[in-house]
């Protein structure tokens, strides 16, 4: 008597997605086991993840095969048969992403796991009739297709894993990611020391024809951890890796491993580096850096809290680089000109750093790159910020920016503009809440500029209302004027400056952070 | 600098003051009286409203008269409505009322477009720091049909090798103006574009002021999006432009 049923047998070989003859050539087990081909891969091959046919093995079917949308005509039970079939190294795959929340997905779908078939399997199989389900609180399955049309005949998570990560697909929802990114304990940041020793050499790596900005926090890493007892350099070098011994450290690995010299390395450097991610999550640039995060034996790092709490909520371990203007360090700013690629291009009214805040130049200004939700952002803010004196800095930029673009702006530039702003506009680049660290913390708050952003997920070292202020852009254009006119207004701007002074004054004097 | 022989239908005040505000006009009539209302309500008060009338074939000409009769009874502007004895389009009809104008500098104002209250204050305050620049330019908020910032990248001669991304709406010294030729007649447009392109041939920059100060109309009766943005007038264009300016590299 069969294994399996001979129904079931029979609606295998009726699909033409099964090649009885090609199965028992290459499973040669098969026919020393005395079974038929059909009734072999029904019980066993398909849960060892071997291919129905030489089709099937060339297309590489992506762990899942064609055949549910092919035998549309077949009964569900026999679809359900066919989509089952997954390698078991892709299980494996997928599992490590930590993706596929299993207590998230038994909860939100009332499935549990059974004898033979983990719930993984069962989110993946139930792909063919219910396509609309969630792998866990942070990848939409219904997101990943709609972003990325051309995906067919696989799974969308499966292709994430498989190719979407290394191709840069956007990966995560806007609202996805806040949401994740909202929940995840920020306890769960490792520490620096939990990373790295105090007795190994550290290499900071950074890509010398990247954006400018990766190599200021390469060096700012360097001077960051010197400061607080370990032993960095800093190397644009990769070669100077291989002979290394010791940690390495790559910033920002969706530019160093994907275009830069980290291209050329073997799985076993990159699987030795640490990552220190500076992309947000709904981004192509994160999808880029999260798969090297996700092989690194060592873990990551993060310049922003809450992103650094979502990526150890993935099982990565990964600590927290705070970006602090550091006496002596690159985000140390004395006041003084702006520079002359600035100057040249740009009116720059006379900069005063006046003791009084309320004698700033600029009323408001905003620094960052112009995108198309941006520049409607502030084009809908035009007319308040019309009334005011104020520094609009949004171009347009393709491509890493560089030292020379007569559009980029230094941090050392910003610092100086921010430190004669009153208040520091924080538009986000895309529709996540991500709390862009370096423009809301590094350039606003620490300059004792007053920001004002769109809300921003919650970080634990600062506090909405306290340290900054957040509006939806429609709330925008009144809370500025009433910030910059009226009375009320102006007392609590100046509140809020104070606290960020104070905030400043405690990092200074080595009260925060550096403990 | 090639210009039109025109009539002057209306005139109160005088030519002598700083700013010329130049507005050729054609067939506006819906949007005229919002954009000069937008001149009227400026902070900065030493200017001349020069409209230049490219024998329009709606009432255009007609509301403007009236309302600068009206504007002149409590305004200190100078006011002066110009018609061109023919159609001549945007680039010699500008030219005509830089010809006319004797301001220090001249802002350049489609009649479509509106500006804010202290755009003229921040152009002349920008343009009087810097003796090197012969103009400066501002962010312009994109409205009506589209939203959107132009003008937010800053002049700069490898940028503009591929296209132009700063709108006519700026302020220009009279002076180097003049000794540019004007503004050229280009068929099917890009006159501003061509001005931008001699200004690096001559190793100059226009400045940018990093401020949102006036408002860009989208709108489908607007020359933007009729004769210049057909494909075939296009390709005309890059044509031409690359003729007149051998090291652009318009694709």
């Amino acid at each position: 008597m069969p294994i399996v049923s001979e129904a079931d047998m029979a609606a295998l070989r009726a699909s033409g997605q099964f090649d009885p003859v090609w199965y028992a050539e290459v499973y040669p087990d098969v026919a020393l086991l005395g079974l038929d081909p059909a009734e072999h891969y029904l019980w066993i091959g398909r849960r060892l993840g071997r291919f129905a046919s030489a089709r099937a093995r060339d297309s590489l079917d992506h762990g899942l095969n064609e055949v549910p949308t092919q035998l549309t005509s077949m009964q569900s039970k026999r679809v359900e048969a066919e989509t089952d079939v997954f390698e078991h190294d892709l299980i494996e795959q997928v599992s490590k992403t930590r993706l596929f929340d299993e207590q998230w997905y038994s909860q939100t779908y009332g499935k549990r796991s059974s004898p033979g078939e983990n719930l993984l399997e069962e989110y993946l199989r139930a792909y063919a009739h219910d396509p609309s389900r969630d792998a866990g609180p942070l990848f939409s399955t219904l997101y990943y297709k709609q972003e990325n049309p051309d995906v067919r005949g696989i799974h969308p998570l499966v292709h994430l894993v498989k190719f979407g990560l290394r191709e840069g697909r956007k990966a995560f929802s806007p609202n996805k990611s806040n949401e994740f990114l909202d929940s995840s304990d920020q306890n769960l940041i490792s520490s620096i020391d939990s990373l790295l020793s105090k007795d190994e050499s550290i290499l900071v790596l950074y890509w010398s024809e990247g954006n400018f900005f990766f190599k200021d926090i390469a060096q700012y890493t360097v001077e960051y951890l010197n400061n607080i007892g370990y032993s960095a350099v800093l190397s644009s070098d990769s070669e100077a890796s291989s002979s290394w011994r010791g940690a390495v450290i790559v910033v920002a690995p969706h530019e160093f491993c994907v275009h830069g010299p980290g291209r050329a390395w073997s799985t076993d450097q990159r699987q030795q580096a640490i990552y220190l991610n500076t992309e947000q999550w709904h981004t192509s640039w994160f999808s880029l850096s999260l798969q090297f995060m996700l092989e690194s034996n060592r873990g990551a790092l993060d310049i922003n809290p809450s992103s650094a709490a979502g990526l150890a909520r993935l099982g990565i371990k990964t600590g927290f680089v705070p970006l602090l203007p550091l006496a002596g360090s690159c985000f140390d700013f004395p006041s003084g000109a702006i520079s002359s690629q600035i100057t040249q291009h740009k009116y720059i009214k006379p900069l005063s750093y006046p003791e009084t805040f309320t004698a700033r130049p600029y009323d408001l200004c905003f620094l960052g790159v112009g995108n198309e939700r941006r520049n409607k952002a502030l084009a809908g803010l035009a007319t308040t910020l019309g009334q005011f004196d104020s520094f609009i800095h949004c171009p347009r930029l393709s491509g890493p920016v560089r030292v020379g673009n007569p559009d980029m702006m230094s941090s050392s530039d910003f610092a100086q503009i921010a430190r004669n702003s009153k208040i520091l506009l924080n538009i986000h680049q895309g529709d996540s809440h991500y709390l862009e660290w370096h423009r809301i913390f590094l350039s606003g708050i620490m300059e004792g500029c007053v920001v004002v952003t769109e809300p921003c997920c919650p970080v634990r070292f600062i506090e909405s209302g306290v340290h900054y202020i957040e509006a939806s852009l429609n709330e925008m254009p009144a809370l500025l004027t009433e910030l910059l006119s009226s009375s009320q207004g102006k007392r609590r701007l100046d509140e809020v400056h104070r606290n960020c002074l104070s905030l400043r004054a405690q990092i200074d004097s080595g009260e925060r952070f550096l403990l | 600098m090639r210009t039109q022989t025109t009539d002057l239908i209306f005139s109160a005040g005088s030519l002598d003051h700083r700013v010329s505000v130049i507005v050729p006009l054609y067939n506006y009539e819906k949007y005229i009286v919002d954009t000069l209302e937008s001149v009227v309500n400026q902070s900065w008060s030493d200017l001349t409203i020069i409209v230049v009338d490219d024998c329009s074939r709606d009432e255009s000409a007609e509301i403007v008269k009236n309302w600068m009769q009206r504007c002149a009874a409590s305004s200190s502007l100078g006011l002066f409505l110009l018609r061109n004895k023919q159609n001549v389009r945007l680039a010699t009809t500008r030219n005509t009322g830089v010809a006319f104008s004797q301001s220090e500098y001249c802002f350049f104002l489609d009649a479509d477009n509106l500006l804010y209250p202290r755009c003229i204050e921040k152009h002349v305050e920008a343009l009087d720091a810097r003796a090197d620049c012969p103009a400066a330019y501002g962010l312009i908020e994109v409205f009506d049909a589209d939203t959107g910032i132009i003008g937010a990248e800053v002049f700069d001669r490898a940028r503009l090798k591929h296209g132009n991304y700063i709108d006519a709406m700026a302020i220009v010294r009279r002076e180097s103006l003049l000794a540019l030729g004007g503004y050229h007649d280009i068929r099917h447009g890009w006159e501003d574009y061509d001005l931008w392109l001699r200004i690096c041939e001559h190793d100059h920059i226009a400045l940018q002021i990093p401020e949102i100060l006036s408002r860009y109309r989208v709108h489908s009766a607007s020359m933007l999006r009729t004769t210049t943005n057909k494909s075939k007038n296009i390709r005309e264009l890059k044509r031409n432009m690359t003729k007149l300016h051998p090291w652009l590299d318009l694709h």
